[in-house]
């Protein structure tokens, strides 16, 4: 259900380009000359590559330039078995896409986990091993000469005397790829890439599993790719090495999905819908000088690049919206993602507080010990101990204070808790259960949600889209992640920003949103790191506020703060770390007051 | 074994032209950050040039050099000071894909300008041989290879003995520090990458007298500079050097004992196993990878 929900939430939100997009199937039947046809056929078809390249490089901002190679394998797997034993192409093409799927399981698996360039730089490799295989395998690729699907047509051979039929699948493939990129947009999935795509680290403090994820969307994206190429290779009946599988093809995708806006489910379409047409035509028109519509191709991406690197759909959107305020019109009809209102006047100063939703019971198993129990952690960086054999245990429903001097190891406690870093020694149990070798993500799906000092927004993504993230541990649905998402900006007093783009956010505001990320997760652990360093004593008391009614709505909170006052007016309870040891525990003002904390922050090193 | 040895050799002149072609691209990724799909048309570019003079005057490439050179830099320069520099903070994705753009760019103007046919430099010297006992060089080569590893020399010389090249490496490991320092980081970036831009060039002419040209020449050197810079590292100078002499050998040994329809494919499966297994290349340290 949740399906078709997607596809009426986008049709609502943009509905000026799924009119296009449907409706340009007509354009083939009213022109009559073979060219317009051909290009039509052709916009058709890499406007629904250019998608298929969207949905995983798009999405996660991760560009692969050898997407062409998903390209080849479609089209020779479709082409070689019809060649050899006489498969129908319709069938063929469906086993390039499971070839597709296992190539991406073998390259994804071992590539994704690269960083940027070398990422890119694997694409490229693979790709051109690929065309190296096609020229050499001459037995089933023919070589560099190439295959030639000989001219029998039929539906069952996918050959066709006009054009109009091949510009009927082209359209269909295209319509298919679009269907998916906007399912997969207003889904768990879409906005777990994004925030892998915005910063993968945070994202997996939130949840997400951004390996799985990433392959998943990776292999998607192939097969999707693979099924462009089996219709490549019957709509020109000729395929070989370079003209399948080259760079060309490659950068040809991406310019499309840049042009348009990648990372939009419609911009991809779009790009192809703008340049596709233009780029045949310049070839055609222009004959005698050849070169010239590659070139002037090459000059539009670096502009588009140097001056609109969203691309032109977010540019249109922002204008159909002026216009629409200018002529006074409804703002969602054209503009659909026009900026909301800046929202509710006074209700935005001072938001109503519900108490979040009650903290998730993670085990379900009733559990009376402490939650969190940390056992003798050690962890060094080379030779520097930054804990050093810490104990310490986490009541139930506490508000427990995390304090002392910098460099004590407040931050490294909370980033060997969340799996963030291993640990050299020791171990970790939440609620009875061993968590020492969980990754980030486990960790988090089990309960354990964290905030940054350094705050993480993802900048991309809206507020809401920001709290999303979080909500998918505890649900799969979208509405009602956006449902716990926008009851936590709520309860953060983040409500009227929920449209806003996160990077929009001043400081105050990116610790709230810190949190509100958090607590969409329905922790039943919560730690927060300096979420008052750097506000004003007014915000300070706000956030107090905050912490105290996240913690009365049975959240266990943990936080570091060297706000002191804060600390003794909302902890029960401290504990003081110096030099990776735990050097005390108790109620705060005991803390303070002790010398030997005194001495800790004042410098007398050692304790002595 | 002398054959052997034949092989060894002119794997290695070859590899030291692909070394030279490839530090400009690991110096520009080390300091700039950027990886620059575009710099095998640059290549291109020089070799153009190489052909153009050689074409209107009779001047050997050797002659046309100091011309060449000088070209060269203001091509850099330009390039930088009109596309680069607006990119510097952005997404090293939207990087990526404006050098990609560039490169698409320049190899069609190529061809609207030059036409796609192969143009080649004929001097006297391209057919000459060295002729030393049983190895037989040929003279183009083993000036490009003189040269290029001249050229490496003085790299290294300024990166390590001048202010310039000191202020460089320092951005190279921490751009922020660098400024603090008082260093002006895109003063910095336009010198890399001008300095870059015109050892590649001197790659390209030192190959004219051997390769003929034509609009995709850099594209297949583009590929290969950057597996000699994967190879060694990324963004290791010495590393591209001992990168570009080990893809000669690999490309001149796949050669002549598998033929040459597989010496593409034998260095591709190099830099994929390379990638896989140790993506901080050969000699580097861990975490090259992790930098960007």
């Amino acid at each position: 259900m949740s399906l078709k929900a997607a596809l009426r939430a986008s049709l609502a939100a943009h509905p000026v380009m799924w009119a296009l997009s449907a409706l340009s199937v007509a354009a083939p039947f009213a022109l009559d000359s073979r060219y317009y046809q051909d290009i039509a056929v052709m916009t058709f078809l890499w406007a629904g590559v250019a998608c298929a390249w969207n949905l995983y490089s798009g999405y996660c901002r991760r560009v692969s330039i050898g997407h062409a190679a998903f390209l080849g394998i479609g089209a020779y797997t479709s082409s070689a078995l019809f060649l050899n034993f006489g498969i129908s192409p319709w069938a063929g093409m469906l086993a390039g896409g499971l070839l597709s799927v296992a190539a991406a399981l073998l390259i994804g698996g071992s590539t994704l986990r690269m960083r940027g360039s070398f990422f890119v730089l694997s694409t490229i490799a693979f790709a051109k091993i690929l065309e190296v295989v096609a020229v050499t395998a001459k037995g089933v690729t023919g070589g560099s000469p190439g295959l030639l699907i000989p001219y029998r047509p039929g539906l069952a051979n996918m050959v066709f005397e006009g054009k109009l039929p091949y510009a009927l699948i082209c359209w269909g493939y295209m319509m298919l790829c679009l269907a998916i990129c906007v399912c997969v947009e207003r889904s768990k999935a879409g906005v777990r890439l994004s925030a892998i795509g915005e910063n993968r680290e945070a994202a997996e403090s939130l949840g997400v599993n951004s390996s799985g994820t990433m392959l998943a969307a990776f292999v998607a994206s192939a097969a999707l790719t693979s099924l462009g190429g089996s219709i490549f290779a019957q709509y020109f009946m000729f395929i070989e090495p370079s003209s399948v599988m080259g760079m060309g093809n490659s950068v040809n995708i991406i310019l499309l999905a840049i042009a348009g806006g990648m990372g939009t489910a419609f911009g991809p379409v779009l790009g192809s819908f703008i340049l596709t047409p233009l780029s045949n035509l310049l070839r055609g028109g222009l004959t005698e000088v050849s070169g010239l519509h590659g070139f002037v191709l090459g000059v539009i991406m670096i502009a588009v690049l140097l001056f609109r690197p969203d691309g032109i759909l977010p540019q249109l959107r922002i204008m159909c919206g002026r216009l629409a305020a200018a002529f006074g019109a409804g703002a969602g009809a054209a503009g659909g993602n026009a900026r909301p209102a800046e929202a509710a006047g006074p209700a935005a100063a001072h938001p109503a507080r519900p108490a979040p939703g009650p903290a998730r019971d993670a085990g379900a198993a009733p559990w009376d010990g402490p939650v969190l129990e940390l056992v003798s952690v050690s962890k060094s960086f080379g030779g520097l101990k930054a804990l050093n054999g810490l104990s310490l245990s986490v009541r139930e429903g506490e508000l427990l204070g995390l304090i002392g001097p910098n460099g004590s190891g407040k931050t490294t406690l909370f980033d060997c808790v969340t799996g963030a870093l291993p640990l050299s020694g020791g171990k970790v149990l939440f609620r009875g259960a061993d968590i020492s070798r969980m990754k980030p993500w486990e960790i988090a799906r089990a309960g354990i949600a964290r905030s940054y000092q350094v705050t993480q927004p993802f900048g991309g993504m809206s507020v809401l889209g920001n709290a999303m993230v979080g909500a998918f541990c505890v649900t799969g649905d979208y509405g009602e992640a956006e449902a716990a998402a926008a009851a936590s900006l709520m309860a953060v007093g983040l409500s009227h920003k929920s449209g806003a783009p996160a990077k929009s956010l001043n400081i105050g505001e990116r610790k709230k949103l810190e949190i509100a990320k958090a607590l969409s997760a329905r922790p039943s652990l919560l730690l927060l790191d300096e979420v008052m360093a750097g506000l004003t004593p007014t915000e300070v008391a706000e956030m107090g506020e905050i912490v105290a009614s996240i913690n009365r709505s049975g959240v266990t909170v943990v936080m570091i703060e060297h706000i002191m006052e804060a600390v003794t007016s909302l902890c029960e309870r401290v504990a003081v770390l110096n030099f990776g040891e735990k050097i005390m525990e108790g109620a705060p003002r005991e803390a303070l007051e002790s010398p030997e904390v005194a001495a800790a922050y004042l410098g007398a090193a050692d304790g002595s | 074994m002398e054959q052997i040895a034949q092989v060894l050799v002119s794997g290695l002149l070859s590899g030291g032209v692909y070394a030279l072609a490839s530090v400009g691209l690991a110096l520009i990724f080390g300091v700039v950050g950027l990886v620059n799909f575009a710099h095998g048309e640059y290549l291109m570019l020089a070799m153009y040039i190489a052909w153009l003079a050689y074409d209107l005057t009779g001047a050997s490439p050797y002659a046309s050099m100091p011309l060449n050179l000088a070209l060269m830099a203001v091509a850099g320069y330009l390039t930088f000071r009109i596309i680069m520099a607006r990119v510097i903070n952005a997404d090293h994705s939207i990087q990526m894909l404006i050098t990609l753009a560039l490169s698409m760019a320049l190899q069609n103007l190529a061809l609207m300008l030059w036409k796609a046919d192969y143009r080649t430099v004929r001097i006297e010297m391209t057919n000459q041989v060295i002729d030393a006992g049983f190895l037989v060089i040929s003279a183009p080569r083993a000036i490009a290879f003189a040269v290029a590893a001249l050229a490496s020399l003085l790299l290294y010389l300024f990166l390590q003995r001048t202010w310039a090249g000191t202020a460089m490496r320092a951005v190279a490991q921490d751009g922020r520090a660098a400024v603090l320092m008082g260093i002006s980081l895109r003063r910095v970036y336009g010198q890399a990458f001008v300095i870059g831009t015109v050892l590649v060039g001197l790659a390209g002419l030192l190959l004219s007298p051997i390769y003929p040209v034509f609009p995709l020449v850099g594209a297949g050197f583009s590929t290969l500079a950057f597996i000699v810079v994967v190879l060694g590292g990324l963004s290791s100078v010495p590393g591209a050097i001992a990168g570009g002499l080990l893809v000669g050998v690999v490309e001149s040994l796949a050669g002549y004992f598998a033929g040459p329809a597989y010496q593409q494919a034998a260095y591709f499966l190099l830099f994929i196993v390379v990638l896989i297994f140790r993506p901080e290349g050969i000699a580097g340290g861990r975490g090259g990878e992790r930098r960007r």
